[in-house]
C-alpha cells in the first residue's frame, strides 16, 4: 500500500499544536508533537490526564471544535493532509479508512437506536450497499468481535448489553469498513479485569486479520507492554520518550518515563515497602512553566532546566528523548 | 455453615458474620411490587484484627463496595451481623450507636464527589467532630491542623474549597476527615484508582505511614491485584456475592487454590514486554453473571477452566461448595481443590523459578476448552434475553 505523508508513512504528524481558548485562558493541549506510523504497525501513546494524548488524536481526526480550538501543524494520512481537508472530505476519511473506539461504549452509544442499526449507520454513509447486504454485514461484524448471538443482539439496545459487551459493539463499528488506522482511546479502561484481558486479545486479533495500524492511547504501561511496536510517553502536551517497545520499558531515558514505571506496584516484581513516588502534581495546562514541564517534579533536574525547553532528540535509532540530564544518570537511577 | 475464616490471636476490630445484602427488584408502574432480589452479598464471614490490612478483589457486581456500605450503615442488612470490637452497630442503643460507628470511617473511590463543594476543605476535616461532639471549637481548629499535617496537607490551605485541589490532595483532605474521629478501621474503596498513576504512589505511600504511625486496621476495596498485594496483610476474593477464597498475602499470590484467583491474576498486565508477549489466550472467556439471577451451585461454575478440565463433574452444579480451611490460614470454597494443583491441568512453573519463600508467580495455562466457550454463548444469550424482557 502507498503511504500518506511524504516520507512514505501511513501518518506522519509535524509540529501539530492545539490550543484551546476557554475562560480561564488559553489551554497549551498540545504543543509541537511529531510522529509517524506505518502500515500495520502499533503505537501505544502513553501518558496522563492533561498530557495531551487524548487531544492530538481529536485534533487529527478534527474532532476537536475550531473555535475554541486552534489545531496547527500538518497531519498527513492516505495521501492527505488531514488539517487540509474539507469537512465533507474528512468525514470520508473519518469512520472509513480510521476507525476509533474510545473509552465509555455506553456514551458513545445512542440509547433509543438498535446495535444493529448503529453500525449499519457508518457503513450507510461509506459503503454502498443493499438492505440485506447490510444486515448480513452487520452479522458478520458481530461475529468478529465475538458476539455469540449476532441476530438477536443485533436487534436488542445498549441498555440491554453488559459494558464489555457493548465495547464490542463500538470496536465491530469501528472495524466496520475496513479501517487502515484505528485509534483506540482506553477502551478498556472502564471495564473488568477478565473482560479487559478479552477485549484486548479481540483487538490484537483483528489487527492480524484485518492488518491495520493500531493507535492505543492508554495510561497504563502493563496493557500496552505486549501490544504495541513501538511507545510514545506524554507529558505537557510534549512527546517527551519515544522507542521501540523493549527498549522503553528496558532503558528508559526520560525521568518521567523512569517515574511511571517504578511508581505502580508491579506483580513482576518482588514486593516493596514503599513505592518510589513522583512528587506534585501534573502541570496546569494553562500557565505550563517555562523551560521543561516536568522539571519541577523532575529528580533529575538541571539549572537550564527551568529557561529552555529540550527538543526530542534521537538517543540511537527510533529512541528519542527529551531532557537535559545525562543518560549515565538515568541508567544509574534505573539499576 | 463454614467456619469464619479468622485473623490469628487478636481481638477482631471488624466481624461479620453471615452478612447477606439483597436488594429488591421490583416491577409494575401502578404498583410496584418486588419480583426478585439482587442478591449483591450472600453470605460473607470475614473479620479483621487491630492493625490489620485486608485486602478484598473483585470485579464489578462481585459486591465488594455492597459490603463497604453495609460496613458503615449506608444499606441494611438482610441477614446476618456486623460487630465492631465485639457489639453489633445495630442492636445496641441510638448514641452507643454511633458512638461506635465512629471507630469504622471510609474513604470513597472519586476526590471530586465526595468533599462537599461549599464547604471549605477545613469544614469538611471538623465536620465528623462536630457530628460527634468532641471539643470546643477551638479544640476542633486545632486537631484539624493536627490533621493536616498528618495527611500532608499545607495547614494555610483551611479556608480554601475542594475546586481549588487536584486529585490527589482532595484524596488527602477525604483522608484527613476520615481520621479526624480516631477510627481503629478505615474502610478505603478504590482509594486510588480515580487518580492519576504518578499520584496513586503518593497516595498508597501515605496509607502506609498512617496504618504504621496509628495502628490503623484498613479494609481495602480494589479490582487491582497489584495495588492489593502492595498494600494487604490479607486478601479475600470475592465473586458474585460470595468470598471464593481468603489467604495471607503471599500465600495468595504464590498459590492460588481458586481457579478464579488463579484466572485474575493470570489476568493482570504488567508492565514487562517480554512477559506480555508470551500471554496466550485470556484466562476465562464471557462476563460475571447477573446476582440477580446467580448459577446453581457453585457461582464460578458457568465460568470455571478447572471444571471445564475435569470434565464438567456435576458437582458443581448440584452442591455450592463451601469456604474450606485448607491449611496455613488459606479458605478456598471449590469442591476440587486439591486437583487444582495437579499439572495435568494446566498449573506450569515458569522455568529456572525458584520457590523464595513462597514469591513465586505462577503461570497459567488455564485455556478453556471449546464447549465451555460455546456453553458461555449459551448463558450470554440467555442473559441478554432475559435483560430484553
Amino acid at each position: 500500500m502507498s503511504g500518506g505523508g511524504p516520507s512514505g508513512h501511513l501518518l506522519e504528524v509535524h509540529d501539530l499544536t492545539t490550543r484551546i481558548a476557554t475562560e480561564d485562558g488559553v489551554v497549551q493541549a498540545v504543543n509541537g508533537v511529531s510522529f509517524y506510523l506505518d502500515d500495520g504497525e502499533t503505537l501505544a501513546v502513553v501518558g496522563e490526564s492533561g498530557s495531551g494524548k487524548t487531544v492530538t488524536m481529536l485534533s487529527i481526526t478534527r474532532l476537536i471544535a475550531d473555535p475554541p480550538a486552534r489545531v496547527t501543524g500538518e497531519a498527513w494520512f492516505a495521501g492527505a493532509d488531514l488539517l487540509q481537508l474539507n469537512g465533507e472530505a474528512m468525514r470520508r476519511v473519518r469512520g472509513s479508512t480510521i476507525g476509533m473506539i474510545f473509552q465509555d461504549p455506553m456514551t458513545s452509544l445512542d440509547p433509543v437506536f438498535t446495535i444493529g442499526n448503529q453500525i449499519e449507520e457508518a457503513m450507510r454513509s461509506h459503503l454502498k450497499l443493499g438492505k440485506r447486504a447490510l444486515r448480513e454485514r452487520v452479522l458478520d461484524l458481530l461475529a468478529m468481535v465475538n458476539i455469540a448471538n449476532p441476530d438477536r443482539v443485533a436487534d436488542a439496545y445498549p441498555h440491554q448489553l453488559s459494558g464489555g459487551m457493548n465495547q464490542r459493539v463500538m470496536l465491530a463499528i469501528a472495524i466496520s469498513c475496513a479501517p487502515r488506522l484505528l485509534i483506540a482511546d482506553e477502551p478498556t479502561t472502564a471495564l473488568d479485569i477478565t473482560t479487559q484481558a478479552q477485549l484486548l486479545e479481540l483487538i490484537r486479533r483483528l489487527q492480524g486479520d484485518l492488518g491495520m495500524a493500531v493507535i492505543w492511547i492508554t495510561h497504563d504501561l502493563g496493557i500496552v507492554a505486549g501490544l504495541a511496536d513501538r511507545m510514545q510517553v506524554m507529558y505537557g502536551g510534549r512527546i517527551v520518550e519515544s522507542a521501540d517497545v523493549e527498549t522503553l520499558y528496558n532503558d528508559p531515558l526520560h525521568p518521567y518515563t523512569l517515574g511511571l514505571l517504578s511508581c505502580v506496584p508491579r506483580l513482576d516484581r518482588d514486593r516493596s515497602d514503599r513505592l518510589t513516588s513522583i512528587p506534585g502534581s501534573p502541570p496546569r495546562m494553562i500557565d505550563l512553566p517555562a523551560g521543561c514541564t516536568f522539571a519541577p517534579r523532575c529528580s533529575f533536574r538541571l539549572e537550564r532546566c527551568a529557561t529552555q525547553t529540550p527538543d526530542l532528540d534521537v538517543v540511537e535509532g527510533v529512541h528519542s528523548r527529551a531532557c537535559w540530564a545525562a543518560t549515565s544518570a538515568l541508567r544509574e537511577a534505573a539499576r | 455453615m463454614s467456619r469464619t475464616p479468622e485473623a490469628a490471636s487478636t481481638v477482631p476490630v471488624l466481624e461479620l458474620r453471615d452478612v447477606a445484602v439483597h436488594y429488591p427488584v421490583t416491577s409494575g408502574i401502578i404498583r410496584r411490587r418486588v419480583t426478585g432480589a439482587v442478591r449483591a452479598v450472600d453470605g460473607v464471614s470475614l473479620s479483621i484484627g487491630a492493625g490489620e490490612t485486608l485486602g478484598l478483589v473483585g470485579e464489578s457486581g462481585s459486591g465488594k463496595t455492597t459490603i463497604a456500605r453495609a460496613i458503615i450503615g449506608l444499606v441494611p442488612l438482610t441477614r446476618g451481623r456486623i460487630l465492631v470490637e465485639g457489639r453489633d452497630i445495630r442492636s445496641d442503643g441510638g448514641g452507643e450507636t454511633l458512638a461506635r460507628r465512629r471507630r469504622v470511617q471510609m474513604i470513597f473511590q472519586d476526590p471530586f464527589a465526595s468533599l462537599n463543594p461549599r464547604m471549605t476543605i477545613g469544614n469538611i476535616v471538623a465536620d465528623p467532630l462536630r457530628v460527634h461532639r468532641i471539643g470546643t471549637e477551638a479544640e476542633r481548629r486545632e486537631r484539624v491542623r493536627e490533621l493536616f499535617d498528618l495527611v500532608g496537607l499545607d495547614a494555610s490551605l483551611v479556608n480554601r474549597y475542594p475546586h481549588e485541589f487536584s486529585g490527589g490532595q482532595r484524596q488527602r483532605v477525604g483522608i484527613a476527615r476520615a481520621l479526624a474521629v480516631d477510627p481503629m478501621l478505615v474502610v478505603c474503596d478504590e482509594p486510588v484508582s480515580a487518580l492519576d498513576v504518578s499520584i496513586q504512589a503518593q497516595i498508597l505511600n501515605l496509607l502506609r505511614d498512617l496504618r504504621e504511625r496509628l495502628g490503623l486496621a484498613f479494609l481495602l476495596i480494589s479490582h487491582d491485584l497489584a495495588v492489593v498485594r502492595h498494600v494487604s496483610d490479607r486478601v479475600a476474593v470475592m465473586y458474585l456475592g460470595r468470598l471464593m477464597e481468603v489467604a495471607d498475602r503471599d500465600r495468595l499470590y504464590a498459590e492460588p487454590k481458586h481457579p478464579y484467583t488463579k484466572a485474575l491474576l493470570a489476568a493482570v498486565h504488567v508492565p514487562n514486554p517480554a512477559k506480555e508477549r508470551a500471554r496466550r489466550d485470556p484466562p476465562l472467556s464471557g462476563e460475571i453473571p447477573s446476582p440477580a439471577n446467580p448459577p446453581n451451585g457453585c457461582r464460578f461454575q458457568t465460568r470455571c477452566p478447572l471444571r471445564e478440565r475435569l470434565g464438567r463433574p456435576a458437582e458443581c452444579v448440584d452442591v455450592e461448595p463451601v469456604l474450606r480451611d485448607v491449611g496455613q490460614g488459606q479458605f478456598v470454597r471449590c469442591h476440587f481443590v486439591e486437583r487444582g494443583d495437579m499439572d495435568s491441568i494446566g498449573v506450569v512453573r515458569p522455568r529456572g523459578a525458584e520457590d523464595e519463600g513462597g514469591r513465586v508467580r505462577r503461570t497459567l495455562d488455564m485455556r478453556p476448552e471449546r464447549n465451555a466457550r460455546e456453553e458461555h454463548n449459551r448463558d450470554e444469550i440467555a442473559d441478554v434475553g432475559a435483560r430484553c424482557n
